[in-house]
């Protein structure tokens, strides 16, 4: 049908996607093509809207012509020339992918120009005839690749719950792989999380990834690559000198290679080396892939520093590039609005000035993070005494909607490692209508009071019912469900 | 007149001599006790919790304190080694020295007693309880064994008696069993002697029967002072079992280790053809968790063996030692979580009592997991909800 006859397209954006796990991109074959073997098809925009009009396509996001063909399930998107998640494809269409992949080289995500032009009938039956293309190929899919049951109706996904304190998987279960990777997140995903969590920071050319220190030492191999061996310098971050390999002084392309590691010693090693780190996108993607609502809490991590080393060429700071990947991905909304529980999101950060920034951009919930109490905030130099006073709640709590401490400041603990009396900071923050969301909640004993008897759950059991949290974050995602499930299970009809 | 008078007063002093020896004052019942024998049944729906030591994750192992927190959480049974001093006393204490659980080291007086024995095999060398008389014993203050663990009463909680350990037991709101074990039988019967020709595991049962402990697993004197004997020692076992015929458990030491008093292999004593022996005396083994699971070097569990399934087979429970919450005890598998730890003992391998250092948290799995009231009406009611809804 297409072969021999020819008329040329103006060049358009071409299909791409990003498979979230493999970090591939590349052109794809939109269901809609049906079971030809076309070569990359460009759509005239005009073409995509009289298509997605005449079968029905659901438009995502209009300025991305992001749309569904309804038999498939299958997702895809015209976009710039930059790479956006995607859903899980059926076996057979990722194997198709695959085959197209390989027969046109593509590998990188990235800029992809294609140089080839397409072609088609130039006969006067053209619109109808990609039209009808598009219909027959819609229709003649159904029967080779199955629509994913999990994927036909988003408006029936499990809804984030509201009625417990949030369960937020901090980097991921990090208690069982290296922390923010995607095998972390999907884990967590599957054991529950309400949240994933993750750490944002800019690579030198900007581009934001999942990582929680600024330096790549101690949680992937960069000590392996000697490539790399000259790139370790020093720095002064937050007044401390820290010396190592800086993601800021890294490529995309470069941190691509690493292989992420577990951190601490007395966790899994086995995994060491083999996942990569993973874009902020591409953390997206895993939470709006998951079968059940998952919010996402990204922070705004180390801003001065990343903003000191890091510069975008049309003038963005960090900040803006991050709330832009947001609002790119449809989060949006005040807490608990209709478009918040569809997508929900915490943006958090040590630094209430671009918390403060970015709540003249959006509506989103922040959630404003405190350190321990010898620590000074990042960008306005205020000590822990100052920025938890009762005039500080007063102040912050018309930008932000929670506050996230480091527990051991909530409760001291004496030598002997057993509680001491807590302190009010809940009940303040509380009275300012603040959420309160702890930080960290680990299951190993070195990291539990004696008060818990060594166990974790006892520790839930205080933080939950005792002092009233509205949230943790915990590297054991999948024990701080299960505590839940067992002592204050969801009512099964919502 | 007067010698009568004697005479009487005399046969009167000796009747009430005597009588006072002999009779006891009427008994009444405590005023704590007037529950008449109401007492909360020992659980036996579900897994025995055994607080190994008692609850020594938080107090000195095998002290008065370690044993009623162990009961206050909730143990179906508390867990002892019976010892004997120098001078015959039965103690509870694990080890044969006391030097890991002690502050005998602080105690300058007893720095000449230090000494090496040769204990299954092993040269030992330390402070031995059996160099030590009861008197001396009491002077000393247990200590908390693990480092990681709360240090704060070293020192302040005394060794007990085998009869104190049961009196807390016997004290308990609830009915509370009693484990106890004969300890290192062949070092102790070497060491130690008692008069009239009396071996350490005639005074064992001798203190047991003291104290009313008596009857068949599961007979109803047994449910009202339940009490399993437990030994690494086959010989001490059978031989008990001639004096009592409550209920033994067999334990079985690391693969490597030989029995202490008749030599024989891991792989001897684990053997159907031992169990089809054993089995007349004991009801059942009690052995290391990590022999009936293997660990690779990466800490994560291998195939299981089939020891379980053949004890029951046999008609043997299986208790296996130790469960501890910290997770250098713990293999990836449960992903640093004791209480997947439980539900993988407790579901997939169908255990019938678990040793735990920590019978709180045990108790708190089984009460979520398995609430013993599963049978009430209130449970029934939720059970015919879900069934409605379709669950």
């Amino acid at each position: 049908m297409l072969s021999g006859h020819r008329f040329s397209v103006p060049m358009l954006p071409v299909l791409q996607y990003h498979c979230g796990i493999s970090s591939i991109c590349g052109t794809i074959f939109s269901p809609c093509q049906g079971v030809r073997r076309i070569a990359r098809v460009h759509f005239c925009n005009v073409w995509v809207v009289v298509c997605m009009v005449v079968l029905r396509l659901q438009v995502i996001n209009a300025s991305h012509f992001h749309f569904r063909c309804e038999s498939s399930g299958f997702f895809a998107y015209f976009g710039g020339s930059t790479c956006h998640s995607c859903v899980l494809l059926t076996f057979e269409e990722k194997k198709r992918v695959d085959d197209c992949m390989a027969e046109f080289e593509i590998r990188q995500c990235g800029a992809y120009v294609p140089d080839e032009k397409i072609y088609m009938s130039n006969q006067t039956g053209s619109v109808p005839v990609i039209l009808l293309l598009l219909i027959v190929a819609c229709g003649a899919s159904r029967p080779l690749v199955e629509p994913l049951p999990s994927k036909l109706d988003h408006g029936h996904k499990k809804p984030l719950q509201t009625s417990r304190p949030f369960n937020v998987a901090h980097r991921g279960s990090n208690g069982e792989f290296p922390e923010e990777t995607a095998p972390a997140y999907m884990r967590a995903v599957h054991e529950g999380a309400d949240f994933i969590e993750t750490d944002i920071l800019a690579t030198k050319d900007g581009v934001l990834i999942c990582h929680h220190d600024v330096n790549l030492d101690d949680s992937t191999n960069i000590k392996d690559h000697r490539e790399f061996a000259d790139r370790k310098r020093t720095i002064e971050v937050q007044g401390v000198n820290i010396t190592g390999y800086f993601i800021v002084d890294f490529t995309w392309e470069e941190i691509q290679i690493l292989g992420t590691t577990q951190r601490y010693s007395f966790r899994d090693q086995q995994y060491n080396g083999q996942f990569p780190i993973i874009t902020f996108e591409e953390y997206i993607s895993i939470a709006l892939d998951a079968p059940r609502v998952v919010g996402i809490y990204p922070e705004i991590k180390n801003p001065v520093h990343v903003n000191d080393h890091v510069k975008w060429s049309d003038g963005r700071k960090f900040e803006d590039v991050f709330l832009d990947t947001l609002k790119k991905y449809g989060y949006k909304g005040s807490y608990l609005s209709k478009d918040w529980l569809k997508k929900p999101c915490f943006i958090q950060s040590f630094a209430p000035t671009s918390l403060v920034y970015l709540s003249n951009k959006t509506e989103l919930p922040m959630v404003f993070l405190i350190d321990d109490v010898t620590i000074l905030t990042e960008d306005t130099k205020q000590t822990y005494a100052e920025i938890t006073s009762d005039k500080y709640f007063d102040y912050i709590s018309q930008y932000v909607v929670g506050i996230g401490p480091w527990k051991d400041t909530i409760v001291p603990v004496k030598a002997n490692n057993h509680l001491q009396q807590p302190t009010d900071l809940i009940a303040r923050a509380h009275a300012h209508n603040l959420q309160v969301h702890p930080y960290t909640y680990r299951l190993e004993n070195q990291f539990l009071h004696f008060d818990f008897h060594q166990d974790a759950y006892k520790e839930y059991d205080y933080w939950i019912n005792k002092m009233g949290v509205d949230g943790l974050f915990t590297d054991f995602t999948g024990s701080l469900h299960q505590y839940q499930e067992w002592t204050s299970p969801l009512p099964s009809k919502s | 007149m007067d010698s009568r008078c004697v005479v009487i007063s005399l046969i009167l002093c000796v009747l009430i001599v005597f009588g006072c020896g002999e009779a006891r004052r009427v008994d009444y019942p405590l005023p704590s006790k007037n529950g008449k024998g109401n007492k909360q049944q020992l659980q036996i729906t579900r897994p025995f919790n055994i607080a190994h030591r008692g609850a020594n994750g938080e107090l000195p192992e095998e002290t008065a304190p370690a044993y009623m927190r162990a009961i206050d959480e909730g143990a179906d049974f508390i867990e002892t080694d019976i010892l004997a001093t120098k001078d015959g006393i039965l103690i509870c204490h694990h080890d044969v020295i006391l030097d890991d659980t002690t502050n005998i080291k602080q105690h300058k007086e007893f720095a000449h007693r230090k000494t090496s024995h040769v204990v299954q095999g092993v040269n030992t060398t330390g402070f031995f309880v059996v160099d030590f008389t009861w008197a001396e014993i009491q002077t000393l203050g247990a200590t908390q064994r693990y480092l990681f663990r709360d240090q704060q009463y070293n020192g302040k909680f005394p060794i007990i008696t085998f009869e104190e350990y049961i009196a807390i037991a016997l004290d308990a709101p609830r009915v509370v069993g009693i484990y106890p074990e004969i300890k290192n039988p062949v070092h102790i019967n070497e060491n130690v002697k008692w008069p009239n020709g009396k071996r350490f595991e005639d005074i064992f049962v001798e203190t047991l029967k003291k104290y009313g402990y008596k009857g068949t697993y599961l007979s109803k004197e047994w449910l009202k002072q339940p009490c399993f004997v437990q030994s690494f020692a086959p010989t001490s076992l059978i031989y008990a079992s001639n004096l009592t015929d409550l209920p033994k458990i067999f334990l079985i030491d690391d693969i490597t280790v030989p029995t202490q008093d008749t030599n024989q292999t891991f792989e001897e004593i684990t053997s159907d053809e031992y169990f089809d022996y054993i089995r007349h005396y004991v009801v059942g083994i009690g052995p290391w968790k990590d022999n009936i699971v293997p660990v690779g070097t990466n800490n994560f569990l291998e195939l299981p063996t089939d020891l379980i399934a053949r004890a029951h087979a046999h008609d043997l429970q299986v208790h296996p030692y130790t469960y501890r919450n910290e997770n250098q005890f713990l293999h990836f598998d449960f992903k640093q979580d004791p209480y997947n730890e439980y539900e993988y003992w407790i579901n997939t391998m169908g255990v019938d009592g678990l040793f735990t250092d920590f019978t709180g948290s045990l108790h708190q799995y089984q009460q979520w997991a398995s609430p013993l009231n599963a049978n009430s009406k209130s449970s029934l009611m939720q059970k015919l909800a879900k069934m409605l809804e379709g669950n």
